[in-house]
């Protein structure tokens, strides 16, 4: 252990447990960028990271080249609910710690109101996780570019990448549209994108925190594709945690 | 070979650029006041973090130099 601390003693007297976790981020270019790459993952969720140690540092060769840099990282996130109180001497609170998984239906008033619902019940902490899901056009893009059978199908590559870059434009800014709307609450958040596959999202974002309850809104059942995949019980089945589903009219 | 006896110290060198430059200032520095260093090993890295960005590399060495009686 290098001399600073992980923990934070300035703030809260309070005993708390950290949950160490391992991950590899890498880099074309060098170490040190593999790691603030790491680091600025492993930030979407542990708010407060302050350290991150190094474990191992490898790189792949090509060819008698260094193409990859690889650095195997060390950090903590909180894991008990224990904060310090907002007011100053008094003791300090427990939160929940609530995941929100959603993207269409970010934009109308069930999920604000579930938040406020959860507010009610005592202090909470929010993660929005909008998974960039794929539109209509990015899905039929990527199918001509995954169907053996469309043969020597021209693939468009530009346009699945323009397409993608599209949904994740569209995630952003009903990403940004809801916190806007918790900031107006006082809400406690923090919010991240995420890949198209919502599971996979899921997944990893479960690595590196840890919460009460899952909450996913999506399209009514007919439209719905997240219900169609069965989201809510595989991430029920896979992370051992609450799953709270609420179905919009789309 | 002559028989002798080194001191081992560690120092933790930090840079805000790469590991490298955070080493070699463990050294430069450490070169400041020890003689007759021979071999320097990184032993531990890390970088510290602020508002979720690295801030900081550090590079904690060992480092060895022979040890001089003051009676010598």
């Amino acid at each position: 252990m290098l001399t600073s601390d992980q923990t934070e003693g300035t703030q809260s007297r309070a005993e708390h447990t950290y949950k160490v976790v391992r991950l590899i981020a890498t880099s074309a270019e060098s170490w040190e960028q593999a790691a603030r790459n790491g680091v600025a993952e492993a930030s979407k969720t542990i708010v407060k990271l302050q350290r991150a140690k190094v474990i191992d540092m490898d790189s792949v060769i090509r060819e008698g080249d260094p193409v990859l840099y690889r650095v195997k990282l060390e950090l903590a996130f909180q894991l008990d609910r224990t904060r310090p109180n907002p007011i100053a001497g008094a003791p300090d609170i427990q939160v929940h710690r609530y995941l929100i998984v959603a993207n269409e239906t970010l934009a109308g008033d069930r999920v604000p109101a579930l938040v406020a619902e959860r507010m009610t019940t005592g202090p909470a902490e929010f993660h929005v996780l909008v998974p960039a899901t794929r539109s209509r056009d990015t899905r039929r893009l990527t199918a001509v570019a995954g169907d053996p059978l469309s043969g020597y199908a021209v693939v468009d590559a530009v346009g699945l990448r323009e397409a993608m870059a599209q949904d994740r434009a569209e995630a952003e800014e009903r990403l940004s549209t809801f916190t806007s709307r918790l900031s107006d609450v006082g809400a406690d958040y923090s919010s991240e994108i995420g890949g198209p596959d919502p599971f996979v999202s899921i997944a990893q974002v479960m690595e590196r925190a840890s919460f009460d309850e899952i909450i996913i809104s999506t399209l009514a059942s007919s439209i719905s594709r997240w219900l169609r995949i069965d989201l809510p019980s595989r991430v029920k089945r896979a992370h051992a945690v609450p799953v709270v589903t609420i179905t919009v009219e789309g | 070979m002559s028989e002798s006896v080194y001191n081992v110290i560690e120092l933790i060198g930090t840079s805000a650029e790469s590991w490298e430059k955070a080493t070699v200032n463990a050294v430069t520095e450490a070169a400041k006041t020890l003689r007759d260093m021979r071999v320097a090993r990184v032993i531990e890295q890390d970088v510290l973090v602020e508002n979720g960005e690295v801030v900081l590399f550090r590079s904690k060495v060992r480092l060895s130099f022979k040890h001089e009686s003051e009676f010598e």
